[in-house]
């Protein structure tokens, strides 16, 4: 009896719910104009044809780019207003969305543009190490921003496989940043401050190496010495900022840029990985090193014959259900499970 | 008009009102949902012989433009002001009915997953057809599905006890 109950009450649950969804459908076909809509998609999408038979004529894609690349992919992590001021306001991110995905994906493979990214880091790390050596206040709240300012850009290279050790290099800046609070909040002694400042020195020994070996020594050596800290430091900072200058004019170069303003917040924002709506089916992509490239399901061409089921396994969707994809490593050949 | 005109015109005619409904019922505004579905079946033309379940794709591709939409317009309070289009002519119209709707009272306070599982099942798909489009397992649709009719049944309950 309660089982025949039960099963009614769950039919008439049913019923409703097949009502609702059909008077939910029915009245929204009387609200759309469905002949119009129809003739609209079919009439965009000859204009779509005529226009990619001017290609070759008005370089349509460089030109698409500049308008919609502001409209930057939002990256996970990033806080609301960075994610506006890169994808609305920034030049050079415009203009690195301009130069075609060819170009692009052989910059991305260049040899100058990992040690121009650790560079830029390098040059904000010893920011953070020479904050930390100076003894007063007002350096120390510096000393905060900075290790917050650090972490976020870290976390915005992190997934985009810039470089092994930056993965390692995000959790020591978060560690960084949080010892410094504590530090500032607790009002602790000095000992605290020397504790964080070697914790950057570390941190700026291990993004040195992938930037200049020699240099990656002299800050190893750094950390063991007490006198003339602050010298050194204001040394190796002066020379990492020549580093990362000279790398910068070269991926400047290499993109046939005018200027090296913005470039290292547009690289440190992913804007040479960003293929999201890019036409990538004329490019020959045998042998091109995809990892950390963003695509999407949507947007993105890929050449024919490219094995979506393969590249969909390694990618992951960030975030989930946007259809925007980060490619990552394959599994290596031989590796356990 | 050519065979594939004439093929994507039927598409178009069959699913462009569930696609909609489909959204709606996610939550998006009736002229959100509009443009979104509209969208989708102006790309799904363009790349029409390069997909392979064009069903599947055009409901899939939507959902994730409208999951793109609901992050971006997080960080963007301001909303614009819904525009006649071909296919929506009158949206203040078409948003003021749908929010009649009880179906859209219940949606609202279902989990997303939910919510697909929900309408998908009464768009007609099978268990099996929800499983792929989703990505998920058979038991996980059916698990869903439960939960959806308990909440519609206490749904049911509480409105009769109003």
């Amino acid at each position: 009896m309660s089982n025949n109950t039960a099963t009614g009450a769950a039919q008439a649950v049913d019923r409703w719910l097949k009502d609702q969804y059909l008077q939910l459908r029915s009245g929204l076909s009387l609200q759309l104009d469905v002949d119009s809509g129809l003739g609209e998609a079919r009439s965009h999408a000859r204009q779509a044809e005529l226009v990619h038979g001017l290609d070759r004529i008005l370089a349509p894609e460089a030109g698409l780019a500049a308008i919609l690349r502001p409209r930057l992919r939002r990256m996970p992590g990033l806080p609301a207003a960075v994610q506006d001021q890169l994808a609305e306001h920034s030049p050079m991110i415009r203009s690195l969305r301009a130069v075609c995905p060819a170009t692009r994906l052989s910059v991305r493979a260049n040899p100058d543009t990992t040690p121009t990214i650790l560079g830029i880091l390098l040059v904000r790390v010893l920011d953070l190490a020479v904050a930390l050596s100076l003894d007063h206040d007002r350096s120390h709240a510096r000393a905060r921003d900075l290790a917050h300012a650090l972490a976020l850009d870290l976390a915005r290279v992190r997934d985009r496989a810039v470089d092994p050790g930056v993965a390692g290099a995000h959790s020591r800046a978060l560690e960084l940043a949080h010892a410094i609070d504590v530090d500032i909040n607790f009002d602790l002694d000095h000992l605290a401050r020397d504790i964080a400042g070697d914790q950057a020195l570390t941190l700026a020994h291990s993004l040195a190496s992938g930037v200049e070996a020699t240099l990656a020594d002299d800050l190893d050596q750094l950390r063991t010495r007490d006198r003339d800290r602050l010298r050194d430091l204001l040394r190796a900072r002066t020379r990492s900022r020549a580093l990362a200058a000279t790398h910068t004019r070269a991926i400047a170069a290499l993109l046939d840029l005018t200027t090296t303003t913005g470039l290292a917040d547009a690289l440190l924002s992913g804007a040479l990985d960003d293929f999201t709506n890019d036409d990538l089916s004329e490019i020959e992509l045998t042998g091109t090193d995809l990892v950390g490239i963003l695509w999407s399901a949507d947007g993105t061409r890929w050449p024919r014959g490219t094995d979506m089921d393969e590249l969909r396994a390694r990618s992951l969707e960030t975030p989930p259900d946007s259809g925007v994809y980060v490619v990552t490593e394959p599994p290596r050949v031989g590796a356990r499970q | 008009m050519t065979e594939y005109e004439q093929a994507f015109s039927r598409f178009y005619r069959e699913l462009v009102v569930p696609l909609t409904a489909y959204l709606v019922s996610q939550g998006a505004s009736a002229h959100l949902a509009a443009e979104i579905a509209q969208d989708t079946m102006l790309k799904a033309y363009r790349k029409w012989h390069e997909i392979h379940w064009h069903k599947s794709w055009v409901y899939k591709v939507a959902y994730q433009a409208y999951v793109r939409h609901v992050t971006r317009v997080d960080a963007e309070p301001f909303e614009e002001v819904p525009e006649p289009t071909p296919l929506l002519p009158r949206p203040d119209q078409a948003e003021a009915w749908a929010q009649q709707r009880e179906i859209i009272h219940l949606l609202r306070e279902l989990p997303p997953r939910q919510q697909q599982v929900l309408a998908l099942h009464h768009d007609g798909w099978t268990t099996g057809e929800i499983a792929e489009l989703l990505g998920i397992g058979n038991a996980t649709v059916r698990q869903n599905l439960h939960k959806a009719r308990l909440a519609a049944a206490r749904y049911i309950t509480g409105r009769r006890e109003e």
